[in-house]
């Protein structure tokens, strides 16, 4: 895809491959050049050969001394005798002495001391060198020739420097030179029609592109990265999950974050004294809850002490308010199907829930252990809904998470009976991998909630491992690195 | 979840048959417990409610049933004298345990042939007993002792401190009070008595010590490689966890062969005979059963399955095994059923229950504004809800905020109560990667409200950082400005000062009422965070604004 600049260029390598020749012949400034050049290489049409030289510059001072040395000056007065008085000489005084010095060390003339005045005497060399030029002289009219610093010793280059005459910098000299291919694509002849780059209003205008064309893009040229907005990964798989729970027909629950020992545990079943209520496991937080109205909280603590008036047994322990109002970051969502099941009236069942929150573990935090992470709580509330129904709405749940490789097993929850856990399977290590707790709410949790034991399905999956699977992540907590590169090269969350 | 250890060669003997591991594994998981692995070990996670697993017996016990080698209630009968005058051994509890630790129960096995399984599994169950059904041996403490060694009867009574006997693993007496300063296990449990003025002890007729419990079991009556005759204890604060312990000792020791001989124990005016080997009996509702699981099984298939889950059933009664101390109402028979049935084999379905699918408005608007977000070009970035108290200093935001009491580190103190101390951590942990680094987040922050029931209240906010080397205030005002009108609800900005934002530079936001802050940060505040470029901002009170949306329509 060459431009019409592309192309002068390339004609005009026919003839020279000095930039300074290629601007003359195409009449284009060097950027333009070094453009054209850039493309015809990528095309291989031509190659740019690169290598940097030395180049020596006169000095203000190199531009005098190069008229004549001052040691030429005083090597000229020497003429018939071999000797010379210093104060016969008839030079600016202020070179006398640098004189004096390079004839010295240059071996060209003798200086001896006669009472207080000096005698110089020239040498043998320096009457060789009255006939012929120094070093000096010969390098500084190389240079003055435009000679480059290669033709020079560098041991002159040396002297020259330190008598302030030259100043010497790097330059990179480029050569460009034609292909074979280059070549072979000017023989077959080459079209020098102006084409359009960019459209632009004038070129709509004046409807350019009817008489000129367009000029082709490299569509396959690299362009940069650009910045943009997008939402957090984490949170465009929590909007599928609930969008999974609606499409079912859920409602969604909502609560609080710090929540009482009560809704925590005590309305779920869990016994005062259960291990998840010791301070390795929860969070608590300063200050004592507020109880639910009395009732409700006798009902509660009949369950616990005696099983209240139904068939069970209860825990058979004395159940204490003040365990129940210390105040905990909630360890779990169902916290929040417990609050729906004391508030919603039997009349109005059938109904399914959802919620999606955030949910607390004190666990010392590493790189796959997080104190807080997502849970998604589910409840389904109605006479005549069972076990094989838990099972049913946790298959399509799982179905939709792209999940299909899954079993259900016997787990363990406080309050639920059956419990139920859904295991993936994963074909890498060749184990099943929990997934899903789940269970029907016991009727020590129902029946002081709801005022009657009617089945209630529920689940609360995290879904952080999915969402690492999807995204290849290999621990958890780099779910929340907040890396703004990753956020924004992750791709988006399919379903 | 307590994790056991099993020799596979001990189970497979104890089961008498062989089984592959395949099917072990499989069985394992769907009778009910979190299978590790199924090498030369077992390896299982026994579910807390199910202590009576957490024996090598006890889990076979369970395992036989499962596969169908041996079903039905397990045969548990007390041998020797059941007349309290012929008893051979007898126990009397003191009154003084009353304040100290007040229950005891204990009974006595003969003739069990400790093999290496064996010893291992009672050290085992043991010690998890002691872990979980125990809580750390507060609730429960069991002792283990050679029969032969104690002259009948025992009491449990309480000594003062300067008493003393020779413990477990030591040499010469120990008085109690030096057992919980200078003995291993002592230091360990020494909270557990320490408050008392008098510690409690097994002494037997000739005033041999047997244990301190809940502490350590004395060198005299310590069991040996050839002890066939034990003598255990069990002490605590619930009687109900103390029995359900004996039990599962003796039904695991009576599983290896060993015979269960009835201790006679006198409790005050109370006359006791342990263990209580009678099952309990729990009736089971067919109707009951199929509702809740969703089948339509008939008697004959719910007394195999529960006959496979170890019970008995005599008629429409449920005889549950001795050492099941989790069965508190029908549905934990349900549960056995479906455990028997597979859960793996029970076919899913979703039931034709026709409910109407409603989000939370305020869940709906945070959506609609985080896309409007994103359409402004800002990148979503998600902190966590738990962050430090340090983060809040170092942005100079002074705010009361709900802090957790038994946090494990400083990194995670606090609730936040703005989203902006953590957004500015997010661009200090950036600052390698280029600009613009605008970036937004949606998210709840708690507050402190002693009016709540939960003494905290939340906002659900949003807060934009725009941080480049030309942000400014302006820049910020503008996507408010653009925000403010997608909502169709005017702002204006009060002029405002907070430490956080350049002084002249901060206002406060005003939508009907005050909504948020808008500035530009403090270049203290910047330079804490080791920020060297500008930040503009705004934070706002999402569910504030909706409500004065919806005031609005």
């Amino acid at each position: 895809m060459l431009t019409v600049q592309d192309k002068k260029v390339l004609l005009a390598l026919e003839d020279t491959g000095d930039i300074q020749g290629l601007i003359e012949k195409t009449q284009l400034p060097e950027v333009a050049i070094m453009r054209s050049a850039l493309t015809l290489q990528d095309n291989n049409l031509a190659e740019i050969h690169e290598h940097t030289e030395a180049v020596v510059d006169l000095t203000e001072e190199g531009e005098y001394l190069s008229q004549e040395l001052p040691e030429r000056k005083i090597l000229n007065l020497f003429k018939e005798p071999d000797t010379l008085d210093v104060e016969d000489i008839s030079i600016d005084p202020s070179e006398v002495t640098i004189a004096l010095g390079w004839l010295k060390r240059k071996g060209l003339i003798d200086i001896l001391k006669k009472d207080t005045s000096l005698t110089l005497k020239i040498t043998e060399r320096g009457r060789e060198y009255q006939k012929m030029k120094l070093p000096e002289e010969e390098a500084l009219d190389k240079i003055r020739s435009g000679m480059g610093g290669d033709t020079l010793s560098p041991e002159i280059l040396k002297t020259l420097k330190s008598r302030k005459a030259v100043t010497i910098r790097e330059k990179t000299q480029r050569k460009i030179i034609l292909t074979e291919k280059g070549a072979q694509k000017i023989r077959e002849g080459l079209e020098l029609t102006e084409q359009i780059s960019q459209v632009t209003p004038e070129v709509l205008r004046e409807r350019k592109w009817t008489t000129i064309g367009f000029r082709p893009y490299d569509i396959t040229a690299d362009v940069r990265d650009i910045p943009y907005g997008k939402r957090h990964f984490v949170n465009r798989a929590i909007e599928y999950v609930r969008k999974i729970w609606l499409e079912m027909g859920f409602k969604e629950m909502k609560g609080p974050l710090v929540s009482s020992a009560f809704w925590n545990f005590d309305a779920l079943f869990q016994p005062q004294d259960h291990p998840a209520r010791d301070m390795q496991d929860t969070f608590f937080v300063a200050g004592k809850a507020d109880l639910p109205e009395n009732s409700l909280v006798e009902r509660v603590k009949a369950m616990h002490e005696h099983g209240g008036d139904i068939s069970s047994t209860g825990w058979k322990y004395q159940w204490d308010k003040k365990e129940a109002q210390k105040l905990v970051l909630r360890t779990h969502t169902t916290v929040l199907s417990a609050r729906t099941l004391a508030e919603i009236k039997k009349s109005d069942l059938p109904l399914k829930f959802f919620s999606v929150g955030k949910v607390f573990r004190n666990e010392k935090p590493d790189w796959n252990h997080l104190a807080e992470f997502y849970q998604t709580d589910g409840i389904v509330v109605g006479e005549g809904v069972n076990l094989r129904n838990l099972l049913g709405y946790l298959a399509r749940f799982l179905q939709k998470m792209g999940i299909q490789n899954f079993r259900f097993r016997p787990a363990y929850f406080p309050y639920t009976e059956p419990s139920v856990e859904a295991e993936v399977y994963n074909s890498r290590t060749k184990e099943w991998v929990e997934l899903i707790g789940s269970g029907v709410f016991r009727p020590e949790v129902v029946v002081p909630l709801l005022g009657e034991d009617i089945p209630v399905l529920a689940w609360g999956p995290g879904f952080g491992r999915i969402i690492m699977d999807y995204y290849r992540i290999t621990y958890l907590r780099d779910l929340y690195r907040n890396d703004l590169r990753q956020i924004r090269d992750l791709e988006l969350w399919m379903w | 979840m307590p994790l056991i250890t099993l020799d596979k060669q001990d189970v497979l003997q104890l089961l008498g048959k062989t089984v592959s591991d395949d099917d072990l594994a499989y069985n394992i998981s769907m009778m009910g417990t979190d299978l590790r692995q199924v090498k030369d070990t077992i390896e299982v996670e026994v579910f807390p409610d199910r202590p009576d697993m957490l024996s090598t017996e006890g889990f076979v016990m369970a395992l036989e049933g499962y596969l169908g080698i041996r079903t039905g209630l397990p045969d548990f009968h007390a041998a020797g004298p059941s007349n309290a005058n012929e008893s051979e051994y007898s126990a009397y509890i003191d009154e003084k345990v009353a304040t100290v630790r007040p229950y005891a129960v204990c009974a006595a096995i003969r003739d069990v042939h400790l093999s290496d399984g064996a010893v291992k599994s009672l050290m085992q169950v043991q010690e998890k007993l002691h872990i979980t059904h125990g809580r750390n041996r507060k609730k429960v403490a069991i002792g283990v002792h050679d029969l032969d060694k104690i002259a009948f009867p025992v009491t449990y009574t309480t000594r003062p401190l300067n008493f003393a006997f020779v413990p477990l693993e030591w040499y010469t007496e120990l008085t109690l009070k030096e057992i919980l300063t200078k003995h291993k296990k002592g230091i360990e449990f020494a909270h557990l008595l320490e408050t008392y003025a008098e510690y409690p002890l097994w002494i037997d007729k000739k005033g041999t010590v047997l244990s301190m419990p809940p502490i350590i079991n004395s060198e005299d009556t310590k069991v040996e490689e050839d002890t066939e005759n034990l003598f255990l204890d069990v002490t605590g604060y619930s009687r109900l966890a103390l029995e359900q312990a004996l039990n599962i000792l003796v039904c695991s020791l009576a599983r290896r062969g060993g015979t269960i001989h009835p201790v006679h124990v006198h409790e005050q005016e109370k006359e006791l005979w342990y263990p209580h080997l009678t099952p309990q009996e729990m009736e089971v509702d067919l109707d009951y059963v199929n509702r809740w699981l969703g089948l339509s099984l008939s008697w004959d298939q719910v007394k195999g399955y529960l006959e496979r889950m170890r019970y008995s059933l005599k008629g429409h009664i449920a005889m549950i095994p001795p050492y099941r101390a989790d069965i508190l109402h029908p549905v934990d028979i349900i549960e056995d059923i479906a455990k028997a049935y597979c859960l793996d084999k029970m076919e899913p379905v979703i039931p034709k229950v026709s409910t109407i699918g409603e989000e939370d408005p305020l869940e709906v608007f945070v959506r609609k504004v985080a896309y409007l977000m994103v359409g402004f070009g800002l990148l979503e970035v998600k902190n966590y809800y738990l962050t430090s108290r340090e983060f809040f200093l170092k942005t100079r935001i002074g705010d009361d905020v709900v802090e957790v009491v038994n946090a494990i580190t400083a990194e995670y103190n606090v609730l936040r109560s703005w989203l902006l101390p953590e957004m500015l951590y997010t661009l200090s942990s950036n600052k390698h990667h280029e600009y613009p680094q605008n970036i937004f987040e949606v998210g709840e922050v708690v507050k402190p409200s002693s009016k709540a029931q939960e003494r905290t209240r939340e906002e659900y906010h949003l807060a934009v950082v725009l941080c480049h080397p030309r942000a400014s205030f302006t820049e910020a005002k503008e996507i408010l400005k653009a925000f403010t009108k997608n909502v169709r609800n005017p702002f204006t900005l009060d002029v405002t000062e907070h430490p956080a934002f350049i002084e002249g530079r901060c206002g406060s936001i005003i939508m009907g009422e005050k909504v948020g802050v808008i500035g530009e940060v403090a270049p203290e505040v910047l330079l804490a965070w080791g920020l060297e470029v500008p930040a503009a901002c705004f934070e706002l009170d999402l569910g504030k604004v909706l409500s004065e949306v919806t005031a609005v329509t």
